[in-house]
């Protein structure tokens, strides 16, 4: 018997240290124990994963058929009960409840009387439970209930072992197949490369039929990027179940579910998420692991621990190829703005060739829409006009159809292929005029797109600019917008991006900065021209004033001596007889005498130095007063006289000399139209913002004023005339502007001249005339004071 | 023709079954058409131990399994010109005693053993520069050799053009390993699904074979049959029956040589169909090494068989108290499951007298069991070809056979009234049909003149490789041509 023990023992560690498979030293080592302790059947019940379920898995009869198949719960029959206790257990058939908590193995040996189950464990864990069964009635001496305990131990030792070498070989395969997504991962920096390896060496570890990758930004909520692999559904549902993860899962984060496609096939998804350190999220999404009969399989746990490694694994990888594809943007971004730069920089040089303003106008139309240049497919530049505050189309081009071959410098000089017609673009600055007004008065570009409610277009556009979207930037000088430039890509429909914008930017400041110094050159040139002009006259007005008191001294000279020979010629005359030759003599002397007085008179009146008779007047009456005086004159050359005097105040003045300034007024018609023609004569009350005005249009039909002599009528001793003292229309305007007024001249060549006398009304006089109802007081506003 | 045959064993060095007569076999014929054949193996203990000189190379190749490298050094020993063998030698792999296994079971680290080996042939096939023609590989231990040849090592003009034949000589043994031992193969993951190794959940290294391979065959025409069902395809006919038209049916041969009465060095007396009397002696000394107390003129029935229940042993054990009831003799040798060399041994310890049992197997009883019974025992659930019922042929010994495969193919019912026929048959798997056969085939021996007329038109034909050796040139050559049409020419 010892013996016996001692052959069973011997055998039991031949087969515990034997190098066969672990299923077959199981095998052998519960086919032993049963042949040494004689029973019937021994069955081993192994624990499964959930450990709530004993399943029979090896039988010393060999093979299990699947009807033969029985599993107890934990707790439940002698082998669920071993199980629980960890104790030794023998039942005998009899025993009450016996058959009854036992009764499915019944269906392996339908005749045991007993059962005798022992559990397989060591100091640590549980691995099952081995249960002999004998149709005899038997109790288990102490060396044969040893030799029960030695052999669960040693099952529970090769248990154990398989376990653990499982366990390795596990490990190795997940660091093989991690190796292998490692390979993947480091053989590329390239994000849609590596993101392709990743779905494609995920799906193969898993043996899906397909993977998906998604990264959104959290922020954003967009997808940064996505890749996907082999059949997939359209829409992996994970992302959005699993952030934000729901609060009472346990464990690491993951996603499963099911569906049922429309042929009834069961399809499986297996999603784990990628956390990221910085402001992205993400999901690694498995689907359908394969079956060799075409059925989809569920994951099951050691795919999903996995792909949770593997989530872990690849994150890293991905961060450092996002990052690597945000230098290379970057870097292609320097690059470009490198290129942009060069080519702002080529078109300011040629921009600063030139200060005519419709010349860099064409060469900034260039630069826009130039291919070398920016490359828009139109270009407009509008122009603000500070006095009506609008703004207006300045020139507008298209791009050639041709693209130009030149160097940009060359380009940019050649003239425009084809203007864009912007002359009648006339857009109020106001908020509500859309986005040309809007950069102009909020100084800030614009992207104009269709779809878009804010900004509009501008009332006066629609029609003129088809555009489904452009961009309009402000030319900003000084804090100030001097303009606008638009431009669109409509022509070849490209849509507009933000780069060239800030590029456009640049570009209009640019242009803004050339634009305005070539209107302030404009300006200054102007200004200088006007001031040579004031420099010119102030000369003249100097040497007037030297020349007119030394005639005024001289006529003073002159006046005395020639109220003596005057004098004295008319006494001689009396004295000659009417036909003594010297007769004619006298009358010769005593006719240039009178002329020489007159003269002196003139030269008097110029030089201010007669008396004032100031009083108050009757325009009209001063007008028809004087007219009398050049009826002569006026009947000699036929000129007729066309008088449309309006009623008005009377005017306080000196009337001798306002005639004397209708008379010189009257008496230039009169030469101008010798062989005839038209005088007008016409008064009105005109209110200027200053006060009321009488107002005296003296119009000729003599052809008008030669241009070259027109700006030298009111100089002194200016004349066109062989006898005239070229000092009638300079008297008229000292007298004019003495009361304050002003006399302006109209000439219309070939026509004939209109000069225009104003003359304040003086307050006092209105309220007088109020009385006499020559004009409503109350319609009438005198200036506020007579001087000013 | 140069012919690499890779195996997991071959006579003269390592045996564990029929296959390594096979390829003895079949070498040995081709080699006599005038082809060049080399056989690559482990190096075995067996091997080491069968005393014949090998030959160090020179060359040790380093093949990596998983994260370690292990060497494997080449070994070379030639039979006769023309017949040459390589040996791949890694002492912790193949330095035991079994070939796939103890008495207890197979071997935990086949996997490892046969990724080694597989790899290696190949590996050595580029390293040593061998040109060959054809690759002939067998059985699961040698299923990667396509994989790798048509995956792995791609990339290398001698293997990719190196055509290569996979039989398979037993469906019933697939090589099925945890799918954690994928990384021991150094192959991508994409090889684990269902298109390629991958058998629900496992790898499966016979399916690498079939579906790398450039054609495929079995061992007979019956067998490729059954293996396009359910009922013997192991989960495998849909492959077969995908590969059907690439899947040959070409049956084993017998190598005369060795199984021949007359000149049989291990029968106590020679014999030939004319000269029966040497096999009474060879039944009497048979019953003398078993001491059975047996009338020689009682049937003795034998059996060389593996305690499987495919082998149909359970059958066996269910009807031998009835046979040793019938008066007869039994001698049975085998090894395989304990369960059934108890029962065995019980049943022997039984009838002491009347049944003979020997535990193991040796090629000297094997031959003195196939001369010295009358009636041979292969009562298979399924036999691919089955070679014994052939040397039974003949040695004058009727075979019993179930109706399956080979066995189905190479006997013929006898029928008494004509005297057609070489055997005794049965279809259902059970102990009552397997005893009816029997019964069938005991009611013929009490006929002594008819049962010597069975014998003697059994004794005169031939099944031997040299009629079937062409058959797989054929296939080598189609192999062959496959290949250079899949290369372009």
């Amino acid at each position: 018997m010892a013996s016996d023990r001692a052959a069973f023992l011997t055998q039991m560690v031949e087969v515990l240290t034997s190098t066969v498979s672990f299923g077959e030293r199981l095998n052998n080592m519960v086919h032993l124990l049963a042949r040494h302790l004689k029973v019937d059947l021994a069955l081993y019940f192994a624990l499964d994963k959930t450990k709530e379920t004993l399943f029979l898995n090896i039988s010393s009869q060999g093979p299990i058929p699947p009807h033969m198949r029985v599993e107890f719960p934990l707790g439940q029959g002698v082998v669920g009960e071993t199980a629980v206790t960890r104790k030794v257990r023998v039942v005998h058939r009899l025993q009450p409840e016996a058959l009854s908590a036992n009764a499915p193995l019944e269906k392996l040996h339908p005749n045991f009387h007993t059962l005798a189950a022992f559990p397989v464990a060591d100091d640590n864990f549980l691995y099952g439970v081995l249960v002999l069964l004998d149709k005899q009635d038997r109790t288990f001496g102490a060396a044969e209930r040893q030799s029960m305990q030695l052999a669960g131990l040693m099952l529970a030792g090769t248990l154990r072992q398989a376990i653990v070498q499982e366990e390795a070989k596990k490990r190795i395969a997940e660091l093989s197949v991690l190796f292998e997504v490692g390979k993947a991962l480091s053989a590329t920096v390239e994000l849609d490369e590596l993101l392709e390896r990743i779905v494609s060496t995920t799906a193969k570890v898993i043996t899906a039929r397909g993977a998906a990758l998604e990264i959104i930004d959290r922020a954003t909520g967009e997808t940064r990027v996505s890749s996907r692999y082999g059949q997939i559904p359209a829409v992996c549902p994970a992302l959005k179940e699993m952030f934000p993860r729901p609060a009472k899962t346990t464990g690491p984060p993951h996603f499963e579910t099911q569906s049922v496609d429309a042929d009834g096939r069961t399809h499986y998804c297996l999603a784990v998420p990628l956390t990221f350190k910085g402001q992205l999220q993400g999901t690694l999404c498995v689907y359908d692991k394969f079956s060799p009969n075409e059925v989809y399989l569920p994951f099951d746990p050691e795919n999903r621990q996995l792909l949770i490694t593997m989530a872990g694994l690849i994150v890293n990888a991905i961060e450092n190829a996002l990052t690597f594809q945000q230098v290379e943007d970057l870097a292609e971004r320097n690059e470009r703005m490198v290129q942009n730069l060069t080519v702002l920089q080529e078109i300011s040089q040629v921009l600063l060739t030139t200060v005519q303003e419709e010349r860099l106008l064409e060469m900034i139309l260039q630069g826009l829409t130039l291919e070398q240049g920016l490359g828009f497919d139109r270009g407009v530049v509008l122009m603000v006009d500070e006095a009506s505050q609008t703004l207006t189309g300045a020139k507008g081009a298209e791009r050639a159809a041709q693209p130009s071959q030149a160097a940009l410098p060359a380009a940019l000089l050649s003239p425009l292929p084809q203007e864009v017609p912007v002359a009648d673009w006339q857009i109020p600055l106001r908020p509500d005029q859309g986005a040309l007004a809007l950069a102009v008065l909020k100084k800030r570009p614009y992207h104009y797109q269709e779809h878009l409610k804010e900004p509009g277009l501008p009332a006066v556009l629609p029609g003129k600019l088809a555009a489904r979207e452009f961009f309009v930037v402000p030319l900003i000088v000084k804090d100030r917008a001097t303009g606008v430039i638009l431009v669109d890509n409509q022509a070849s429909g490209r849509p507009l991006e933000s780069e060239p914008l800030n590029v456009l930017n640049m570009f209009a400041s640019q242009a803004a900065l050339v634009l305005e110094n070539a209107h302030l050159y404009s300006t200054i040139e102007a200004n200088n021209r006007e001031l040579l002009l004031i420099r010119e006259r102030m000369l003249e007005s100097d040497r007037l004033a030297a020349l007119s008191s030394l005639a005024s001294g001289m006529a003073h000279e002159i006046r005395n001596p020639l109220v003596s020979i005057g004098g004295f010629a008319r006494r001689i005359s009396k004295l000659v007889e009417e036909t003594s030759p010297l007769r004619g003599y006298v009358e010769v002397i005593q006719e240039e005498v009178t002329r020489l007085e007159k003269l002196l008179r003139e030269i008097l009146d110029f030089t201010g130095e007669n008396l004032s008779y100031y009083g108050d007047h009757d325009l009209v009456k001063l007008i028809e007063d004087t007219l009398v005086l050049v009826q002569r004159d006026l009947d000699a050359a036929n000129i007729k006289v066309v008088k449309e005097f309006a009623p008005l105040p009377r005017l306080h003045c000196d009337h001798r000399q306002i005639k004397q300034v209708f008379y010189n007024l009257f008496s230039n018609a009169c030469q101008a139209m010798p062989h005839g023609g038209t005088l007008t004569i016409r008064t009105y009350p005109l209110e200027k913002e200053d006060g009321l005005y009488e107002a005296i249009t003296v119009t000729d039909t003599g052809g008008g004023i030669p241009m070259e002599v027109l700006h030298n009528i009111f100089n002194p001793f200016f004349s066109t005339k062989d006898y005239g003292t070229g000092l009638g229309l300079a008297i008229a305007q000292r007298i004019v502007s003495r009361h304050y007024g002003q006399i302006e001249v109209n000439n219309e060549m070939g026509k004939g001249v209109t000069f225009l006398i104003t003359l304040p009304v003086a307050k006092y006089c209105l309220v007088k005339d109020a009385g006499q109802n020559a004009v409503p007081a109350s319609a009438l506003k005198a200036p506020k004071g007579g001087r000013r | 023709m140069r012919i690499l045959m890779v195996t997991p064993e071959a006579n003269p060095f390592a045996a564990s079954g029929g296959l390594a007569e096979v390829i003895y076999a079949l070498a040995g014929a081709l080699v006599r058409l005038g082809h060049q054949v080399t056989v690559a193996l482990p190096l075995y203990r067996q091997v080491r131990e069968s005393g014949r000189p090998l030959t160090f190379t020179g060359h040790t190749l380093s093949i990596p399994l998983s994260w370690k490298t292990l060497p494997g050094e080449v070994y070379q020993a030639e039979i006769e010109p023309n017949l040459n063998f390589y040996f791949i030698a890694q002492d912790t792999l193949f330095n035991r005693d079994g070939l796939y296994g103890t008495a207890y079971g197979a071997f935990e680290d086949n996997a490892e053993r046969f990724i080694f080996f597989s790899r290696a042939v190949v590996e050595m096939v580029e390293a040593l520069e061998l040109e060959f023609d054809i690759c002939h590989a067998h059985e699961w231990q040698t299923g990667l050799v396509p994989v790798y040849l048509r995956t792995l090592y791609h990339d290398r003009p001698r293997l990719q053009r190196l055509p290569v034949v996979y039989t398979v000589h037993n469906v019933g043994y697939q090589g099925l390993f945890s799918s954690f031992d994928l990384p021991l193969t150094g192959l991508g993951w994409e090889l684990l699904s269902p298109k390629a190794l991958e058998f629900y959940g496992k790898i499966n290294f016979m399916k690498g074979g079939l579906v790398f391979a450039d054609l495929l065959s079995t061992v007979s025409s019956r067998y490729r049959e059954e293996i396009l069902t359910p009922d013997y395809g192991f989960g495998l006919e849909g492959l077969f029956q995908e590969r059907a038209q690439e899947l040959y049916g070409i049956l084993e041969g017998v190598d005369y040589q060795r199984w021949d009465p007359s000149r049989d060095p291990y029968l106590a007396a020679p014999y030939d169909r004319d000269q029966l009397k040497g096999k009474k002696a060879c039944k009497a000394a048979l019953a003398k090494h078993f001491g059975l107390k047996l009338d020689l003129k009682r049937p003795l029935l034998g059996m060389n068989t593996r305690f499987f229940e495919r082998k149909g042993i359970d059958l066996v054990e269910n009807i031998l108290d009835d046979l040793m009831q019938l008066g007869v003799g039994f001698v049975i040798q085998g090894a395989g499951e304990e369960r059934h060399q108890y029962i065995l041994q019980e049943i022997s310890l039984k009838y002491p007298e009347q049944m003979g049992l020997a535990i193991g197997y040796g090629d000297e009883l094997a031959h003195q069991i196939i001369a010295g019974a009358d009636i041979f025992l292969m009562p298979s659930r399924y036999e691919p070809c089955g070679l014994d019922q052939l040397y039974c042929l003949r040695y004058g010994t009727i075979p019993v056979v179930r109706a399956t495969g080979g066995l189905d193919e190479t006997i013929k019912e006898h029928d008494p009234g004509t005297g057609v026929g070489t055997g005794f048959k049965f279809t259902g798997a059970t102990p009552t049909e397997l005893l009816g056969a029997v019964q069938r085939a005991l009611a013929v021996y009490q006929d002594g003149a008819a049962w010597e007329a069975l014998m003697q038109h059994n004794m005169a034909l031939d099944f031997s490789w040299d009629t079937l050796a062409p058959k797989y040139l054929e296939l080598y050559q189609a192999a062959v041509d496959k290949r250079r049409s899949l290369l372009g020419g």
